[in-house]
């Protein structure tokens, strides 16, 4: 099992528009720096800038946490807010949730940008969002 | 648009790293617009990347016409042009 490290972490408020823009800016970098491609990091910054403007909109604003697996052939994202939470976790990964600024397309989209994506969310508490790409082995673009 | 009488619109995508549901649906909802109005829409510019991220999230753009660059746009709305 792959650790993913404190170590070199980076962490971004999301409380506004425009912190949703750095978001994606500082895991294009940090995703760059980790030996990505350039599909790779255009992959990780579409599905961050997902999350995380899900995260204002519905969650009142939160943070992203960008960490590097210790061998450094990995990238977690972490994005988390404390709004109201997402009764129906099925529903909102399905296209069911399609509404104008809605979440339908977003998650589920997001998700098959990513190796690993992890949504938890409790009504009351906020949502938790994990998600992990893996450098490929072997060619890359 | 209806002022000006402008019958064409070009949206150039190349500045911009990523599309996402949300931006998406703003240049899809602006193309679609603009072609209710009586325009044609063409797209320009779209980087390779962020090309494949969009079809990997399934992001269409509605009504607007992908192009490769500015000059098919061009040729593009002057065939396309809506009543002469």
């Amino acid at each position: 099992m792959t650790t993913f490290s404190d170590e070199g972490s980076l962490q971004v408020e999301i409380q506004e528009e425009f912190d949703i823009i750095s978001a994606r800016a500082r895991a294009r970098v940090f995703a760059e720096a980790l030996g990505f491609g350039i599909v790779d990091q255009t992959r990780i910054a579409t599905a961050v800038s997902e999350i995380a403007r899900n995260a204002l909109i519905h969650g009142e604003g939160g943070k992203m946490i960008l960490r590097a697996s210790k061998d450094k052939k990995g990238l977690e994202i972490v994005i988390v807010d404390e709004g109201p939470g997402v009764p129906n976790i099925d529903r909102v990964m399905g296209h069911e949730y399609s509404k104008p600024g809605g979440l339908g397309l977003g998650l589920a989209g997001a998700k098959r940008l990513m190796d690993e994506f992890y949504f938890e969310s409790k009504p009351g508490v906020g949502t938790k969002v994990t998600m992990r790409k893996w450098l490929p082995s072997g060619f890359r673009w | 648009m209806k002022d000006t009488k402008v019958n064409g619109l070009i949206i150039d995508l190349s500045g911009v790293d990523v599309v996402d549901s949300f931006m998406g649906r703003t240049i899809g909802e602006i193309a679609n617009s603009a072609n209710l109005i009586g325009a044609e829409v063409a797209m320009i510019g779209l980087r390779t990347d962020v090309a494949i991220t969009m079809v990997e999230m399934g992001i269409s753009l509605g009504n607007a016409y992908p192009l490769l660059n500015l000059d098919l746009a061009l040729k593009f709305l002057r065939n396309q042009r809506r009543g002469g």
